[in-house]
C-alpha cells in the first residue's frame, strides 16, 4: 500500500522506492562527477592529462601538482603558490565570522528580548540589508575604508565582511530568539541578572544550533567571496579566491597546467568543506529548531 | 506595616489603557489573589510589582519604600511563572541557585540553601536533572524552589498551576497553601480560576477591564458582591440574574406556569425604594433557590426543563421572567424532567443590581 504511514518510514512499494533511490543516486553522481574529475586530475602529471582519458585514474600517482599549487605556482608575477593567500583568507575570515556571529547574536537578543521604541524599524532596515547586492556596497565602502585608513588591508576586509554579514546573522538569531519564551528572560531579571549576565548565562548556552548556522553561513560567504577581495585588497593582501583566479589565468610557459589548477581549486574549497562537516549536523538542527521548552 | 502598597497605579501601552487607578495595600503574611478574565491586566500588574514593566502613573511601595525606579534585582521579590521558565541549559540545582549566584552569595551558602529548599519541596532526587527530564508538576516545583531560595519579602505567582492537569492542579494548590502557612511570607497570586481564588486567598481582588472591581475576603466577595460583574464571576454554577419589577416591597416573578409577588425583607425593600427605579436585577445563587419543603406561600411553581446531577448536588434548570435560571437541590429530592416544582427564594441572601449600571443597590 502506498502513502505515508504514521512512523513515516514506509513511503511506498518496493518499485516506487527503487525509483526514488535510483533518481537520488543519479543526482549524487551528477554532482560528484566534477569533484571526482578534479581530484584525479590533480594527482596526474601533465603528459597523462594531455594523452589520457578524462576519467581514468592517475598512474603514476603524483602529488607534484599539489606542492606546486601550494608553494611555487605563479599567480601573476609572483611565483610562491597559494599558501600565503590561504593564510590571508584565514586571517580575515576567522575574525569576520566571529564578530559578525557575535554581533548578530547580540542584535537578535536585543531585538527580541529588550525591545525599544523603533526596534521593529531597526529590524526592518537590517532585513533590507540582506537584499543589498555586493555591487551596491562597493563604492561607499571603498570611500569609508579610505577615510578610516583601512583601505587595501586585511583589517579593512574583515570590517567589510563583518558589516555585510551582520544583516544575515541578526536575521538568523532574531528568528531563533523569538521562539525562546520571554518568561525566561524575565525570570533571569528577577534572579538579579542584568543585560549581559542574562545573555551569557541564559541565552548563549541555548544558542548553539543557531550560532552554528551563522558560522557555516558566514564562513562560506566570506571565504568564497571574490568581489570584495579583489576590490578592497591588492597584491600580497589578496584572499585565496583572487589568488586562485590569478593562478588559473597565469601561464608563463603557454601550457595550461590543469593538475595545478585543480589542486589549487581543491585547496581553496577545502576549508568550507571542513567547516560544513564539523558543524553541519548543527546546521539542519538550527534551521529547524523550535521553541526551547522547559 | 504594608508589605506592598499600590497607590493610584495606571498603565498604558501607547494609546491603550490597560490598568486604571489600582489601589491595593497588603499586610504582612497576607495571601492576595488577583483574579479576572483573560486580558484584564493581571499579569501586567504583577510585572509592574516585580519591576518587569514600567509604571505609567502612581506609586508602588514595597516595605514602605517606593520602588517605581528600582530594577527587579533591587526589589526583594521572587516570581513563579506560568510556563515554569526554568533555564533549559542548567540542571535543577543550578536553576535554584542562579539567583543567589547573581547576587554574589558564596558557594557554601548556596549549597546549604539548595539543600533546604529541595528538602522542603521534596525534589532532592531531581537536583542533577535538566528541566527537559522533568514532568510538568516537577518543573513547577523546581520553579517554586527557585523562588524560595531567595527568601524574599514577597512572592509573586503568575498562574503557576494553569499549565498542569486537573488532578495535579488540585494537589499543588494544597501544597502552595501549606507552603504559605509554613513560610508566612506575603504572596500575590494571579489566577483566572475562581475556585483557586476562593480556596487560596486571604483576600481577593476581582479585576475586569483594567480595574479592581472589588477587593475583599472570599466571604465578602461571595456574599456581598459589589456589582453584577463580581457576582457573576465568582461562584459556580454562576449566580442567576433575574430582571424584575419592584413595587410595594416585593418583586414580581413569573414562571411559564405561575406568578408570584415575592416579598422582600424590610431593609432590602427600603434600599430599593430609595433607589427609586422599578426595574431591577435580582441576583440569586443556585443554592438560594431550592425546592420548597412543604407548601410554602413564597414559592413559585416552575416546570423543570433540565436536571443535572453532579454527585453531591443536583442542578435544576427552568425559566423565570424568561431568563434561564439554575436551582440547587439534594439528589434525593430531585424531580424528573417535565414535572412542575415549587421553588423558594432565600430573600435574605438575594442581592439587587441597577439595570443599567450593574452596580449593587441592595
Ligand atoms: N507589551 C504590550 N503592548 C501592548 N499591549 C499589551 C502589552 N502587554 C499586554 N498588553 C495588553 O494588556 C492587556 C492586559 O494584558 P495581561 O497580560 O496583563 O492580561 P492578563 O490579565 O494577564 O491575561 P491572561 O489571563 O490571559 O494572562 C491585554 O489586553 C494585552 O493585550
Ligand atoms: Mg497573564
Amino acid at each position: 500500500m502506498a502513502g505515508p504511514t504514521e512512523d513515516g518510514i514506509q513511503r511506498g512499494g518496493p518499485i516506487a522506492r527503487l525509483l526514488i533511490y535510483g533518481v537520488l543516486v543519479l543526482a549524487a553522481l551528477y554532482f560528484l562527477m566534477p569533484l571526482y574529475v578534479m581530484l584525479i586530475t590533480s594527482f596526474k602529471t601533465l603528459p597523462q592529462i594531455s594523452h589520457g582519458n578524462l576519467f581514468s585514474l592517475p598512474a603514476p600517482f603524483s602529488t607534484g601538482a599539489w606542492s606546486s599549487a601550494w608553494s611555487n605556482a605563479c599567480t601573476g608575477s609572483d611565483c610562491t603558490g597559494l599558501h600565503r593567500y590561504f593564510w590571508n583568507s584565514v586571517a580575515f575570515t576567522v575574525p569576520a565570522v566571529a564578530f559578525s556571529t557575535l554581533f548578530g547574536a547580540i542584535n537578535g537578543y536585543v531585538l527580541t528580548k529588550w525591545r525599544f521604541r523603533g526596534s521593529e524599524l531597526v529590524f526592518g532596515l537590517l532585513l533590507g540589508g540582506t537584499f543589498v547586492p555586493f555591487q551596491m556596497f562597493l563604492l561607499p565602502m571603498a570611500r569609508v575604508l579610505g577615510l578610516i585608513g583601512l583601505d587595501n588591508s586585511l583589517a579593512g576586509l574583515t570590517l567589510v565582511h563583518t558589516v555585510y554579514g551582520i544583516a544575515f546573522t541578526t536575521l538568523f538569531c532574531r528568528n531563533y530568539y523569538v521562539t525562546i519564551p520571554d518568561e525566561l528572560v524575565k525570570a533571569a531579571r528577577i534572579d538579579g541578572a542584568g543585560f549581559i549576565a542574562t545573555f551569557r548565562h541564559v541565552i548563549l548556552p541555548i544558542s548553539t544550533p543557531i550560532l552554528m548556522v551563522c558560522v557555516i553561513w558566514q564562513f562560506t560567504q566570506i571565504w568564497n567571496d571574490f568581489l570584495f577581495g579583489v576590490v578592497f585588497t591588492s597584491g600580497s593582501e589578496h584572499p585565496i579566491t583572487v589568488a586562485l583566479n590569478n593562478l588559473v589565468n597565469t601561464s608563463s610557459t603557454g601550457v595550461k597546467r590543469y593538475n595545478v589548477d585543480m589542486a589549487g581549486a581543491i585547496i581553496t574549497a577545502l576549508p568550507t568543506l571542513v567547516v560544513y562537516i564539523v558543524a553541519g549536523r548543527y546546521f539542519m538542527r538550527g534551521l529547524t529548531a523550535g521553541a526551547v521548552k522547559g | 506595616m504594608a508589605v506592598l502598597k499600590i497607590d493610584n497605579v495606571s498603565k498604558t501601552f501607547g494609546e491603550t489603557r490597560v490598568l486604571e487607578d489600582i489601589n491595593i495595600a497588603m499586610a504582612e503574611g497576607e495571601f492576595l489573589i488577583l483574579v479576572g478574565p483573560s486580558g484584564c491586566g493581571k499579569s501586567t500588574l504583577l510585572n509592574m510589582i516585580a519591576g518587569l514593566e514600567t509604571i505609567s502613573s502612581g506609586t508602588i511601595t514595597l516595605d514602605d519604600t517606593p520602588v517605581n525606579d528600582r530594577s527587579p534585582r533591587e526589589r526583594d521579590i521572587a516570581m513563579v511563572f506560568q510556563f515554569y521558565a526554568l533555564y533549559p541549559n542548567m540542571n535543577v540545582r543550578k536553576n535554584i541557585e542562579f539567583g543567589l549566584k547573581m547576587r554574589g552569595v558564596d558557594k557554601g551558602e548556596r549549597a546549604k540553601t539548595v539543600e533546604r529548599v529541595a528538602k522542603m519541596l521534596q525534589i532532592e532526587n531531581l537536583l542533577d536533572r535538566k528541566p527537559a527530564q522533568l514532568s510538568g508538576g516537577q518543573r513547577q516545583r523546581v520553579a517554586i524552589g527557585r523562588a524560595l531560595a531567595r527568601d524574599p519579602a514577597l512572592f509573586l505567582f503568575d498562574e503557576p498551576l494553569s499549565n498542569l492537569d486537573a488532578k495535579l492542579r488540585v494537589e499543588m494548590r494544597t501544597e502552595i497553601k501549606q507552603l504559605h502557612q509554613r513560610l508566612k511570607t506575603a504572596m500575590v497570586y494571579v489566577t483566572h480560576d475562581q475556585i483557586e481564588a476562593m480556596t487560596l486567598g486571604d483576600r481577593i481582588a476581582v479585576m475586569n477591564e483594567g480595574r479592581v472591581q472589588q477587593l475583599g475576603t472570599p466571604h465578602e466577595i461571595y456574599d456581598n458582591p459589589a456589582n453584577r460583574y463580581v457576582a457573576g464571576f465568582i461562584g459556580s454554577p454562576a449566580m442567576n440574574f433575574i430582571e424584575c419589577e419592584f413595587a410595594n416591597g416585593s418583586v414580581r416573578l413569573s414562571s411559564p406556569e405561575a406568578s408570584l409577588d415575592l416579598a422582600l425583607p424590610e431593609a432590602t425593600a427600603d434600599k430599593l425604594a430609595k433607589h427609586g427605579q422599578s426595574k431591577v436585577v435580582m441576583g440569586v445563587r443556585p443554592e438560594h433557590l431550592a425546592p420548597a419543603d412543604g407548601d410554602e406561600a413564597n414559592a413559585l411553581a416552575c416546570p423543570i426543563e433540565i436536571v443535572e446531577p453532579t454527585g453531591p448536588d443536583t442542578y435544576l434548570l427552568t425559566h423565570i421572567n424568561d431568563i434561564e435560571v439554575t436551582a440547587r437541590c439534594t439528589p434525593s429530592v430531585a424531580p424528573d424532567v417535565g414535572t412542575t416544582m415549587p421553588l423558594t427564594f432565600d430573600t435574605e441572601r438575594a442581592v439587587f443590581f441597577d439595570c443599567q449600571s450593574d452596580e449593587r443597590i441592595a
